[in-house]
């Protein structure tokens, strides 16, 4: 197979983007499960690799590597999740979540039930303030990072995040007042 | 809008202790090995074009399906005729021909309606009226819609509402209706009830009081709506007394009924021979008048 990877100063080798899977992979599936929770994040972790053996080219003008792979990542989560919708409302497609383990094995209960309140939390979330959330809380990317991933300026990264971060924490503490009301302990007693 | 700090890195609320909780799950390990599935599904799957290819071929099938069948309009109900039971009619290449008695156009329809009678000719659509071949014309009564008339050069558009008789009753001049005789003496102070019978035998006579009477017996049988005996009394009193002193306006009498009962062509001949037996009458000029109005 011949590949015609290229950066700025250096032709790219398989094993350049062996690396590169090797560095984001994990991290990129992770995202890929929260930004698309009802697709398998495996595929969609393939799907971006295959954008990046198709199109060396535009890892030519890549600022940062892991930004414009967490840019694909976020494009594709859309795309897929759009066609997902379409299918099930032509009745083409179960509606079945897949949950693929992209978390650590060592994950706490504590994380596990945190991680499913937050992503309960961003169902309510517009996907454009969900994306920036992703990448800036969850993910750990720089604003700079994440406005490269998006595409967006700084400036508008910042807004969202602010947006989101208000409605993800509304919900948040909706969830934690119902769960409160219909267990009956205290909000110290379930979120210590 | 200044840049923000992550939540992770100091959460105060418990909503943002959830966050940062869900911020620290580290992911789970990638299988390197996969590199390698991936590399080789690389290189066997290389989608083209023609991927998109079944795509629009099926989104034009659907796009032209659902042109071609989604119902655009229900199907127009078909218009119902109802005749009466005395009409004869005939319909034959979408023309109703109406030679006698009534049609009614019951249930309104898209469709265009043409109905021909001896006199006119009517087209309609989303209409309900009802025709009716009466004596010497057409009447036409529309309660829904508006139907276009139409006889010779002649076309009207008769409204919902409206009603029309074709051909129309022409005027009659005034110093027809004005005419008089006198009165049956010996029956003059007879009861109402008895006044009939009294012209009756009256006019049993030969003289001046029988044509009196039967001048007299035919207005009153005309006043009450018995056109035939009117007629009959006023016949009688012509064959009877054909140069009779009252002849002229028995003869003017009759054929105003005549008129009046749109019988135009028996008009007419009474208005001909009228113009033959009266010559020097001062009412010829309008009974000519007249009998050309009936021509026409």
């Amino acid at each position: 197979m011949e590949l015609a990877l290229r950066t700025m100063d250096r032709p790219v080798t398989l094993d350049d983007v062996r690396r590169l899977y090797e560095a984001h992979a994990a991290e990129l599936r992770q995202a890929l499960a929260r930004l698309a929770p009802r697709l398998d994040a495996d595929d969609l972790l393939q799907e971006v690799f295959l954008v990046v053996l198709r199109r060396p080219e535009a890892l030519l003008t890549a600022d940062s590597p892991r930004a414009w792979l967490f840019g694909v990542a976020v494009k594709l989560a859309a795309t897929r999740t759009r066609s997902a919708r379409v299918r099930r409302f032509f009745g083409l497609d179960e509606a079945e979540d897949l949950s693929v383990a992209t978390d650590a094995p060592g994950r706490t209960l504590e994380q596990r039930d945190a991680q499913r309140a937050v992503a309960k939390a961003l169902e309510g979330v517009s996907s454009a303030k969900r994306e920036a959330f992703v990448l800036f809380e969850l993910q750990g990317l720089s604003g700079e990072e994440v406005a490269l991933a998006l595409g967006i300026p700084l400036k508008t990264v910042w807004t969202r995040l602010f947006h989101a971060r208000r409605e993800v924490t509304e919900a948040l503490e909706r969830q934690l007042l119902i769960e409160g009301r219909t267990s009956g302990l205290s909000r110290e007693e379930i979120q210590p | 809008m200044t840049p923000l700090e992550p939540i992770a890195t100091k959460a105060r609320t418990d909503a943002e202790r959830l966050i940062a909780e869900a911020a620290s799950i580290a992911p789970r390990e990638v299988d390197p090995r996969a590199f390698d599935d991936l590399v080789a599904r690389a290189a066997l799957h290389r989608p083209g074009a023609w991927r998109l290819v079944p795509a629009f071929a099926l989104a034009a099938a659907v796009g032209a399906v659902l042109v071609l069948a989604w119902p655009t309009a229900r199907a127009p109900l078909p218009v119902q005729l109802v005749a009466s039971s005395d009409a004869a009619w005939k319909q034959r290449d979408g023309v109703v021909t109406l030679q006698t008695g009534r049609l009614s156009v019951a249930r309104a329809g898209a469709s265009v309606v043409r109905i021909e009678t001896p006199h006119v000719s009517l087209e309609a659509r989303n209409s309900r009226f009802l025709a009716e071949v009466i004596a010497s014309g057409t009447s036409l009564i529309v309660e829904e819609g508006e139907v276009v008339l139409r006889a010779g050069s002649m076309t009207r558009v008769v409204k919902a509402g409206e009603s029309v008789v074709w051909p129309p009753t022409p005027e009659i001049p005034s110093a027809l209706l004005e005419t008089t005789a006198p009165a049956a003496e010996k029956c003059s102070d007879a009861p109402a009830a008895s006044h009939r019978d009294c012209l009756v035998g009256e006019a049993q006579g030969s003289s001046l009081d029988a044509q009196a009477a039967l001048f007299e017996l035919g207005a009153l049988e005309s006043r009450e709506g018995r056109l035939a005996r009117a007629l009959d009394a006023w016949n009688t009193s012509l064959r009877r007394f054909p140069d009779g002193v009252l002849h002229p306006e028995v003869r003017l009498r009759r054929l105003v009924l005549l008129v009046q009962a749109r019988r135009f062509s028996e008009a007419q001949l009474a208005a001909e021979e009228f113009e033959r037996a009266c010559p020097e009458d001062p009412r010829l000029a309008d009974v000519r008048a007249l009998r050309a109005a009936l021509r026409r």
